[in-house]
C-alpha cells in the first residue's frame, strides 16, 4: 500500500509534506484536494509557516488514532499535553484560528479546552489581566451588567466582586 | 503566563470559537464573563452548549444555581439553538424546575440532553414531549437510586446515543421499561447501561438493529442480597464494540456478531465477593459450577470473532474452569483470538493454589494442533 504525499504551502511560501491520511484530518485540506487537485502544493494563505509547522506536527501524530488501546490513548494524551505545554498565548490563539480555518476538530478541541482550563475558576479581574482584556464599559453599563449577572451568580464560586471593586 | 504582546487575542476570536471554548466549562463562567467588556456582554445569551454543575448540598448555593439556569434560559436569544443541555449533580429540590428547563431546551431544538441527579427518594416525572421528540440525538440520564417515571408511548426516531446510569423506573419492572425504551429508538448506535437493577423480570432484551457500541457495566446493587438470575438477550447484529461487566449468574444469548471489532468481558460472582472468597468458592463448587461455565462459554463463543478481546475473569472462575477440565473448550475458543489479556485478581491468586492458574495460563498460550 503506497501512501500518497500531500504538500502544503504556507502563507510565507514554505512547503510542508505529510501523508494524505494525516492531511485528511483537516476537512478544509481534504476538500481543497478533492475539488482543485493542486499541483504545486495546497495553498494555505491564512497560515504562517511557524504555525503550519505545529499543525503538521499534530496531524502526523494523530494520523492513526488508537481505537481501543488504552495505553496508546494515554500516550497520545500525554503527547497532547506536552504539545501545548510551552506554547505562548500568541501561538495558542494562532493555532485556534488555524484549526478553525483548516477544520481540524481534534486540534480545535484541544486548543479551546486549553483556553477554557485557563479561564476556569478565575475571577473577572484575573481573566482581564491574563488575556489583556480592556474594560470598555461606561460606569452605568457596568453597573447594569453586574446587577443582572448577580441575580444568577451571587453566591456561586469564588467571589470576584471584591476584586472588581478594588480595580476601580 | 506573561506574554510580550498587549493585544487582546481572546476577544478578537469569532463568537463561534468563544462558544466552543465555553463548551468545556460551567456556563456560569460565560455569564460571569459578561462583565469583562462590551465584547462579552451578550455572548452567553446564544451559547450552544449549556452546562451547569450543582457541586454542592448547601441550600443557598442550590437555589443560586437554579436561579442561574433560569436566567440563562429566560434571557436567551430566541433564535439560537441549544446543541447540548447538561446538568451535573442536580439537586432533587429542583426537579420541578428541571421539568420546565427541558421543555424550554426543546423549544430551542436541543439535540443532546445529559442530566445527572443527586439522590432523590420520590419518583421523578419527565416531560412526555422529551420521549417523543424527533430532534434528540443523545440522551444521558443518571442518578443515585432514583425512580423515574416514563410515559407509556415513546418514540425517539433519531436518538443515536443512550446512556442510563443508576436509574430505576417506578411502577413497572425496570428491565422491561429499559427494553421498551431501547426498542423505541430505531437509530440507536451506542448504548450504555450501568449500575441498574435490570433483573426483576426473567429476561432483559436489547434489540437494536443499528447498535454499534454496547456497554453493560456493573448492574449489581451492593444492597441487593437476593440475586435473581435472568437471561440477557441481545439482538444487535451490527455490534462493533462490546464491553460487559456482569454477574456470571446471568445468561447471555447474543446471536451472531459478524462485525465485532473489540470486546471486553469481565464476569464476576457478585459485587464485593472479594470479602469471603472461600465461602463463595464452596457454594460455587457445590451447586452452580456447571451452569456458570456454560454461561461463560456461551458468552465467549459469541465474542470470539472479535479482533481484539480482553478477558478479565475473576480468578475464581478460572479455578472452576480448571476443576471442570473446561480448559479444552477454552483452548478451542482462544485459538481464534489475536489479543488476549487476562486480569486475574492478584488477591485470589494468593488465596488459591497459584499453580492452577499458572498451569491454565500456560495452557492458554499453547497453539492448538
Amino acid at each position: 500500500m503506497s501512501t500518497k504525499k500531500i504538500t502544503l504551502l504556507s502563507s510565507d511560501n514554505e512547503l510542508f509534506t505529510v501523508d494524505e491520511e494525516a492531511a485528511n484530518q483537516s476537512l478544509t485540506i481534504k476538500h481543497l484536494i478533492e475539488d482543485t487537485e493542486p499541483e504545486n502544493g495546497v495553498p494555505l494563505p491564512q497560515v504562517h509557516s511557524k504555525i503550519l509547522a505545529k499543525v503538521t506536527e499534530y496531524l502526523i501524530k494523530h494520523a492513526n488514532e488508537p481505537d481501543n488501546d488504552a495505553a496508546a490513548k494515554e500516550e497520545l494524551k500525554n503527547w497532547d499535553d506536552k504539545f501545548l505545554e510551552k506554547v505562548n498565548h500568541e501561538t495558542l490563539f494562532d493555532l485556534i484560528l488555524a484549526a478553525n480555518y483548516l477544520d481540524i476538530k481534534g486540534l480545535l478541541d484541544l486548543t479551546c479546552q486549553t483556553v477554557a482550563d485557563l479561564m476556569n475558576g478565575m475571577s473577572v479581574v484575573e481573566v482581564r489581566k491574563l488575556f489583556n482584556i480592556v474594560n470598555d464599559f461606561t460606569p452605568e453599563d457596568e453597573a447594569e451588567v453586574r446587577k443582572r449577572r448577580k441575580r444568577g451568580t451571587k453566591t456561586i464560586g469564588p467571589s470576584n466582586d471584591q476584586a472588581n471593586q478594588s480595580n476601580h | 503566563m506573561a506574554d510580550g504582546g498587549q493585544s487582546d487575542r481572546l476577544s478578537d476570536l469569532p463568537d463561534s470559537i468563544l462558544h466552543h471554548i465555553f463548551s468545556f466549562i460551567d456556563t456560569r463562567y460565560a455569564v460571569r464573563a459578561s462583565v469583562l467588556s462590551s465584547r462579552w456582554r451578550h455572548l452567553w445569551k446564544s451559547l450552544s452548549y449549556l452546562y451547569f454543575d450543582w457541586e454542592t448540598k448547601q441550600p443557598k448555593k442550590i437555589a443560586a444555581t437554579a436561579d442561574l439556569v433560569n436566567m440563562v434560559l429566560s434571557f436567551r436569544d430566541r433564535e439560537s439553538d441549544i446543541q447540548c443541555f447538561r446538568l451535573q449533580s442536580v439537586s432533587s429540590k429542583n426537579f420541578r424546575l428541571v421539568y420546565s428547563w427541558i421543555l424550554n431546551a426543546i423549544r430551542h431544538n436541543v439535540r443532546v440532553i445529559d442530566i445527572d441527579y443527586e439522590y432523590v427518594s420520590h419518583p421523578i416525572e419527565w416531560p412526555h414531549s422529551l420521549f417523543s421528540y424527533n430532534s434528540l440525538t443523545t440522551l444521558k440520564l443518571s442518578s443515585i437510586y432514583q425512580l423515574f417515571v416514563l410515559p407509556d408511548s415513546i418514540s425517539l426516531p433519531n436518538l443515536k446515543v443512550l446512556h442510563l446510569e443508576d436509574v430505576d423506573f417506578a411502577d413497572i419492572k425496570t428491565g422491561s421499561c429499559v427494553s421498551n425504551l431501547i426498542t423505541s429508538c430505531p437509530s440507536l448506535e451506542a448504548l450504555e447501561v450501568s449500575c441498574m437493577n435490570l433483573g426483576f423480570g426473567d429476561k432483559f432484551v436489547i434489540s437494536a438493529p443499528k447498535l454499534e457500541r454496547l456497554v453493560i457495566y456493573d448492574n449489581v446493587k451492593p444492597f441487593m442480597k437476593e440475586m435473581k438470575k435472568f437471561e440477557m438477550k441481545i439482538c444487535a447484529p451490527n455490534l462493533r464494540t462490546f464491553r460487559c461487566k456482569d454477574r456470571i449468574l446471568n445468561e447471555y444469548s447474543m446471536g451472531e456478531l459478524r462485525f465485532l471489532d473489540s470486546a471486553s468481558i469481565d464476569m464476576v460472582m457478585v459485587k464485593g465477593c472479594y470479602i469471603e472468597p472461600f465461602k463463595i468458592l464452596d457454594n460455587l463448587l457445590k451447586d452452580k459450577k456447571w451452569e456458570y461455565v456454560q454461561h461463560l462459554a456461551g458468552l465467549l463463543k459469541a465474542v470470539c470473532g472479535a479482533k481484539s478481546l480482553c478477558l478479565k475473569l475473576s480468578a475464581l472462575l478460572i479455578v472452576v474452569c480448571v476443576c471442570l477440565s473446561w480448559i479444552e473448550c477454552t483452548r478451542f475458543l482462544i485459538s481464534t483470538l489475536s489479543v488476549i489479556s487476562i486480569g486475574a485478581s492478584v488477591a485470589f491468586s494468593l488465596f488459591i493454589q497459584p499453580s492452577l492458574i499458572i498451569d491454565l495460563l500456560k495452557r492458554m498460550q499453547l497453539p492448538v494442533n
